[in-house]
């Protein structure tokens, strides 16, 4: 430790920090700073922090001197603060500061300006100045990021946020001397370097020089700087959990900011494009403002009852179905950084929609519609609820609860099934998601989560081994830390048929053959074991069954292996051997494994490799499933899955069941002891359910080969839909309940590394809209089960009463970063890795569970020899409802795509944006392409976002044995040109 | 020898002495001429053994600030546990200087030889010559020359790269180079660290200027104790040093002379004196980085560090550069602002602002625009310019404004008040 003295108050701080942060640290933050930002790598370039230190002949800039034993600072000496308002003069003198020439009665926009204001520096007229403002690279047309460069003041912030936050690299200083601007790529074309509009430069501006267009364009500049209140919440989107501050303005929400990046959030500071421009879906004109009933119910003496049509046309309507969809013509998709430049082809021209209109809900869709009280809605609802229990039984029914709705409100969900309705057939999309994760996890080591936290990735492992998750993409503040970790040094090895971009920057790629994720990892694994690389001591002291292990992967040598999975030998080696040194490796996975018919081999697959490495439970070695969405974590933990009620006890004990029985008072037999349905099982004519309850869900995209599933959702007998649009499912609806957005709600989310967090509500509801809990709660009570609550948190005392593991969380310890459970106790600081000592099963020893590899369930042939894969975009989320209604988004990524390999396309005599009719065993549809090297040769992708062309009317529906997943990522096509 | 002119009596051809002569240029011709003995020598030698001798001499940075060579080699870590860097500052873009470029054009191999001693002193596997990247002429010939000492095999495992610059002048700065050579912005670095513990690619590193390292063979050849008696006044300035001298002298070009020698000497003997009716008006003696003198003060200053520093001045780079009594100062001083402003990497505010702005005042004076608060203004400027700056590229700026305001003042007025006929600038 070091002493030294600043401003006469004796400080002391570790050698390696800076005057700065001495200063920071020990409560003086008043040492104006411009280019410094915390976190960046430090440049010293503005020189406003200068300060006097004693002995020194020349002023020292603060946040880049080192503190040393007996130094003297003064922070405010004559020198220093002289030297403060030259820096501002100057920087004045081409900044357009007319505005700040009545001496400090305006007030300061922005971070710049305060200092102006504090020193009282007076700018020279616009007009009488020798030099001309400042400019810059600046985005014209941008649908989300402008810049206007007058007021930059060339503090590099935005170049560093880019290039050393996000490791990207689109921001740069060109030219030199007084012609020094920032510029954006080689060309001013974002897209071209590789922008992927997270808005980071955004947010470390600190004159506003780079902003956000859409609040500009929605709100008043008073309202933009002044807004109403500035509100936490958690981001709808995926399951990093970033904690976004919701700026709100009459009633909505305005503006999105990340919190400081010194907070302890997940994020820490960043946000992706979602997060930052994926808010305004709350304020579309498509929001549904009244409950919906459709034409031909009504009440007759008390009771409701259908007049309408019967057969096929009960629940049809004036629009085409998905499958119809899938053939219409599509327009190009916008050029991406291929060839031209998108300044040269403006994107409303070559598009021949409102870009506006191609996600929302057409007017049409209304039309079998009435709009409703909420008390006939309801009414509804629980008349034909109740009324199936009464003829058919509580089996009959099914609800899909919701991964992004709150715990609370799944929670009530999963109450009102089991308690009211006395069945277990609730699911929701957990299952297509990482449910052969949780299985495989269950079986392995009786978990269902991930053993450790994104933290440690970044600061404490050395080897960070990815299969199957396009995390840049799909998790991009995850993937931007991974980068910044590889960055830091740590050795990346990734799993994946398509060269991501962490694929691409990689140290080891292992592009494999889609689907043949076992024999690789068995394959690395025998190599191991072949040079004695295992963690012998802990698989001695904390596994079993090492040796049917040993036997199973001995035929599978990396020579096989590589005949299988395209992988040359000595890549699978090398990856072995680098996996297995660690010291410390992370094993990350999502979609790519978990998306197939057999995916809970193949996670068990990569479970095994990890148990015989012992590479988890110590900070640095985590085993870490990536949640696809920002609450599928615990909607999965508040027991909306078929098995378990919450914190996942058995539905079939009865000792578990009498205890929630008395929680929810209710007699122990209304509760079912038998296991529910799964997603995938319950759209099934054989399953018997004739009444279905959705909430925040689109199965209809969703589910695998649509076609069927609509086709099922047309023959119920009663559909409910809560939403906040109009969704292709919710149109075959009976009822429509008009939900709630993120924005709207207090309630708690949990992200991939078992984060409680706690979101406020920020925005007004729109029209008759009501709270999503509060629906829940009502309907539960009309349905007779008594439900007292009056607020989210009261639901979560409730929660923690039922739940040991969240035993020791409130509200008021929910506040900041949140808490990572287990939380036994209210004095528990939450759990931020597990299983150091012992896993969670009887013997606390984790088993091995060999598996054997075995083909995709579909291989290319002649008529259909390509293999496509589905998943994200970095600029949509899921079946499209939120983010194909935020302007920003949409417009970047307007039309559904094909990526196809640029050779396959030459073969097929398609170019860029050429439009395709892709076909598989069970349907077709047509889309444009997209020629890309992102994908191997043979393979194609296409996203699942677009209701156009919606991606699973082609995917197999085969279901994995044990976690009922489909077979998502894998299914031949055949592709031909449309004319 | 005066290249390009004939030798003068008083000079002292070290350096120079083969300037000229093309035979000497070849590898053949240089080891007739007693070429690459001392690397020899050195390599005999233990490489602290080195740095002591270059010590002992009073050898001193001939780049522009002066600093002691062998204490500079001193600094770098005894025990090595990182590759060493050795970067040859051949960036030479200081208006008025061009000895760096006759070294290189004459005798490459001397500097080959330096810098192999150098490496060897400093334990450095690899070095980087950066040449200044409008120097083609130069920097073929060295090419010819690298080439030919390794074919010649004298380099014994060492690594020479040639690294063309590409047009910035403040690649010239020690740690500009560094990121220069590194592949990026060339932005001079915050200091500390130093170059010698954190220097190119993060590995310690030492860097010289051309005419330092081609120095440094004749020192071990002919020992410290002969290159330290080489002295006409302070002791602490020691050897011989190469001035440039270019303006209004009627022999310009350079000149090789012992420490301590007078300027009015050089001006008016060697360079043959002012242009006929033509009277010394001002000189800058060490570059266009230091303050000018008028021509008392010319008249009376030494050529070495101390000499310069008694006159208000430095010795800088050794690039003279002369006016006499045509010369309009405030054009001459707007031009030399207009460099810093062009030349300005612009990371720290008072250099790109303050370079620009105070370019723009000196046109808009020159232009018959301007106002008497306008020299305050100057003054103001340059005093927020010195001092406060991650280099020293804005006190260079500053430098030639504030003695030029000083010491010429009624040249500035006179445009002011309409005394003097406008000039226009581009
Ligand atoms: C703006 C600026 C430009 C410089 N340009 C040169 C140059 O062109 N050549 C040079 O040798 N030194 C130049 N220097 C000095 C170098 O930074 C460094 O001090 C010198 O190369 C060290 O070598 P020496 O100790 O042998 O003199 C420059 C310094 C500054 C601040
Ligand atoms: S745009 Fe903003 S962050 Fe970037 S250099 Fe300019 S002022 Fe700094
Ligand atoms: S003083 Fe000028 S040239 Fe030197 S680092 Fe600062 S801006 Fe760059
Ligand atoms: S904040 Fe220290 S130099 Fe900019």
């Amino acid at each position: 430790m070091t002493t030294l003295t600043i401003d006469g108050r004796s400080v002391t701080a570790d050698p390696d920090r800076t005057i700065l942060e001495a200063a920071r640290a020990a409560g003086m933050s008043d040492i104006p700073t411009l280019c410094w930002y915390p976190k960046l790598p430090i440049v010293g370039n503005c020189r406003i922090c200068l300060v006097s230190v004693e002995g020194q002949p020349k002023l020292l800039p603060a946040c880049a001197t080192k503190v040393a034993d007996g130094m003297v600072v003064n922070t405010e000496s004559h020198a220093a603060v002289e030297n403060r308002k030259g820096v501002l003069r100057l920087l004045l003198e081409r900044y357009p500061a007319d505005h700040l020439r009545n001496g400090g009665r305006v007030s300061p926009r922005n971070e710049f300006e305060q200092y102006v204001v504090r020193y009282g520096v007076v700018p020279t007229p616009v007009a009488e100045r020798d030099l001309a403002l400042r400019h810059g690279d600046e985005r014209p047309g941008d649908p989300m990021i402008r810049h206007d460069m007058s007021t930059c003041i060339l503090c590099t912030r935005c170049v560093r946020a880019c290039e050393d936050i996000q490791v990207v690299g689109v921001l740069d200083v060109g030219l030199r001397g007084e012609h020094t601007e920032i510029i954006v790529g080689a060309d001013g074309d974002p897209d071209r370097a590789g922008c992927t509009w997270c808005g980071e430069c955004v947010r470390v501006c600190p004159t506003g020089a780079i902003f956000e267009v859409m609040p500009r364009e929605r709100f008043t500049p008073e309202q933009i700087r002044h807004p109403a209140k500035v509100v936490r919440s958690v981001c709808p989107y995926c399951g990093v959990g970033c904690q976004l501050d919701l700026h709100v303005a009459d009633g909505k929400v305005a503006r999105v900011t990340s919190p400081d990046i010194e907070l302890n959030t997940p994020n820490q500071g960043s946000t992706c494009v979602k997060g930052r421009f994926g808010y305004d879906f709350p304020q579309h004109r498509d929001r549904l403002t009244r409950p919906l009933i459709r034409k031909g119910w009504s009440k007759q003496r008390g009771r409701w009852a259908w007049q309408g049509a019967s057969g096929p046309d009960r629940r049809g309507g004036p629009w085409r179905t998905i499958e119809g969809e899938g053939q219409t013509e599509k327009p190009a998709g916008p050029p991406r950084a291929v060839g031209k430049s998108v300044r040269e082809l403006p994107l409303l021209e070559r598009l021949d929609l409102d870009i506006r209109d191609r996600g929302a809900t057409p007017p049409s869709w209304y039309e079998p519609f009435r709009e409703a009280t909420w008390d006939e809605a309801l009414e509804l609802v629980a008349q034909e609820l109740s009324r199936i229990k009464r003829e058919r039984s509580g089996d009959a029914l099914a609800c899909f609860s919701s991964a992004k709705c709150s715990n609370e409100e799944n929670y009530v969900m999963m109450r009102m099934f089991r308690a009211a309705l006395g069945t277990n057939n609730i699911d929701h999309c957990t299952r297509l998601c990482h449910s052969t994760s949780v299985a495989a996890m269950q079986r392995a080591l009786n978990t269902s989560a991930a053993s450790g936290s994104m933290r440690e990735i970044e600061e404490a492992c050395n080897v960070i081994f990815i299969a199957g998750a396009n995390t840049t993409e799909s998790h991009p503040v995850f993937g931007a830390a991974i980068k910044r970790a590889h960055e830091r040094g740590a050795t990346l090895i990734v799993a994946d048929p398509r060269k991501t971009e962490l694929a691409a920057r990689a140290d080891l790629h292992l592009q494999m053959q889609p689907g043949t994720d076992v024999a690789l990892f068995n394959a690395m694994l025998g190599h191991i074991l072949a040079r004695g690389l295992e963690g012998k001591r802990f698989v001695a002291d904390r596994t079993r069954d090492f040796g049917k292990l040993r036997d199973s992967v001995r035929a599978m040598t990396p020579e096989v292996a590589a005949k299988i999975t395209g992988v040359p030998a000595e890549k699978i080696k090398r990856a072995a051997e680098i996996y297995a040194r660690g010291p410390n490796t992370s094993t990350l996975w999502a979609m790519g494994l978990t998306q197939h018919a057999n995916g809970t081999d193949l996670v068990t697959a990569l479970l095994n490799l990890m148990l015989a490495c012992g590479m988890i439970g110590r900070w640095g070695a985590a085993m870490l499933p990536i949640r696809g969405q920002n609450n599928v974590q615990g909607a999965s933990d508040m027991g909306a899955i078929p098995f378990v009620y919450t914190d996942y006890r058995t539905v079939k004990d009865p000792k578990i069941r009498d205890e929630y029985a008395r929680a929810w008072g209710v007699a122990p037999e209304s509760l079912s002891l038998n296991e529910g349905l799964m997603v995938t099982e319950i759209v099934k004519e054989e399953s018997g359910v004739r009444g279905m309850y959705i909430m925040g869900e689109n199965p209809i995209i969703s589910d695998p080969d649509i076609a069927h599933a609509e086709h099922w959702f047309r023959e119920l007998e009663f559909l409910a839909v809560q939403d906040l649009f109009l969704t292709e499912t919710a149109r075959y609806a009976d009822v429509v309940l008009p939900g709630s957005s993120f924005a709207e709600k207090t309630g708690t989310f949990v992200n991939t590394e078992r984060r409680i967090q706690l979101a406020h509500r920020a925005a007004d509801l729109p029209g008759q809209a009501r709270g999503d809990l509060e629906i829940l709660i009502e309907l539960s009570n009309r349905l007779g089960l008594k439900t007292p609550h009056r607020s989210a948190e009261d639901v979560m005392r409730e929660i923690v009463r039922v739940t040991p593991s969240w035993r020791g969380v409130t509200y008021e310890r929910l506040e900041g970063a949140g808490l990572q459970y287990p939380v036994p106790t209210s004095d528990s600081p939450g759990t931020a890795f597990l299983f150091d000592v012992r896993f969670p099963t009887a013997d606390g020893k984790a088993s091995f569970v060999p598996v054997e590899y075995a083909p995709p369930v579909e291989l290319p042939d002649e008529t259909f020899p390509f293999v496509m894969n589905t998943g994200r975009q970095l600029y949509h989320w899921h079946t499209g409802t939120m983010t194909r209604r935020a302007a920003g988004l949409d417009q970047r990524e307007p039309t559904p795509i094909m990526e196809i390999h640029p050779a396959d396309a030459a073969a097929l005599g398609l170019g860029d944006g050429d439009p395709a009719r892709v076909t598989s065993r069970r349907n077709s549809l047509t889309i444009s392409c997209r020629i890309s090297k992102r994908v191997a040769r043979g393979q194609v992708f296409v996203p699942f976002h677009f209701r156009e062309a919606a991606a699973n009317l082609l995917t197999n529906p085969v279901l994995d044995p044990y976690a009922k997943m489909a077979e998502l990522k894998c299914c031949a096509v055949r592709i031909e040109p449309v004319d | 020898m005066g290249y390009p002119h004939k030798p003068h009596a008083k000079e002292t051809a070290l350096l120079s002495k083969h300037f000229g002569d093309p035979d000497a240029r070849t590898y053949k011709g240089w080891a007739k001429r007693g070429g690459y003995e001392a690397w020899k020598q050195a390599q005999t030698m233990a490489p602290a053994a080195i740095t002591d001798v270059v010590k002992e001499s009073g050898l001193r940075g001939r780049g522009g600030a002066g600093f002691p060579t062998g204490l500079k080699w001193s600094f770098m870590p005894k025990e090595k546990k990182k590759p060493h860097y050795l970067c040859v500052n051949a960036d030479e873009s200081e208006p008025g200087t061009f000895k760096d470029r006759e070294i290189m054009r004459w005798t490459p191999h001397a500097l080959l030889e330096g810098t192999l001693i150098a490496m060897r002193a400093i334990q450095a596997e690899v070095g980087y010559i950066y040449i200044r990247g409008e120097f083609t002429e130069p920097y073929a010939i060295m090419e010819q020359a690298l080439a030919e000492a390794t074919k010649a095999g004298v380099l014994g495992g060492h690594k020479i790269h040639l690294h063309r610059g590409a047009g910035a002048y403040i690649c010239g700065e020690e740690t500009a180079m560094m990121n220069s050579i590194e592949g990026k912005r060339g932005n001079p670095r915050i200091k500390p660290p130093f170059p010698a513990a954190f220097g190119v690619f993060g590995m310690p590193t030492t860097i010289n200027n051309v005419e330092t390292l081609a120095a440094v063979p004749h020192i071990l050849r002919q020992g410290a104790a002969w290159y330290k008696a080489m002295s006409l006044s302070n002791p602490k300035s020691t050897g011989t040093k190469l001035f440039s001298v270019c303006g209004h002298v009627r022999l310009p070009g350079n000149y090789e002379v012992t420490m301590g020698f007078p300027l009015k000497d050089l001006l008016h003997e060697l360079c043959g004196g002012m242009r006929p009716g033509r009277t010394l008006k001002a000189c800058i003696p060490g570059g266009s980085s230091v303050p000018i003198l008028n021509r008392e003060e010319s008249e009376g200053c030494l050529l070495d560090y101390e000499g310069c520093v008694e006159k208000g001045t430095m010795l800088g780079s050794g690039g003279v550069i002369v006016f006499d009594d045509s010369a309009d100062m405030v054009y001459q001083i707007m031009r030399l602002a207009r460099f810093y402003a062009h030349e300005s990497c612009a990371q720290c505010t008072q250099c790109r602002e303050g370079t620009a702005w105070t370019t723009k005042i000196l046109e808009r004076i020159l232009a018959g625009q301007g106002k008497m608060a306008d020299l305050d203004l100057l003054l103001d400027l340059s005093d927020n310019m010195t001092g406060k700056t991650i280099c020293v590229l804005s006190d260079s700026c500053a430098a030639p404004v504030v003695s030029g305001i000083k010491k010429f003042r009624t040249e500035f007025e006179d445009y002011i008040a309409g005394r003097k006929q406008p000039v226009m600038v581009a």
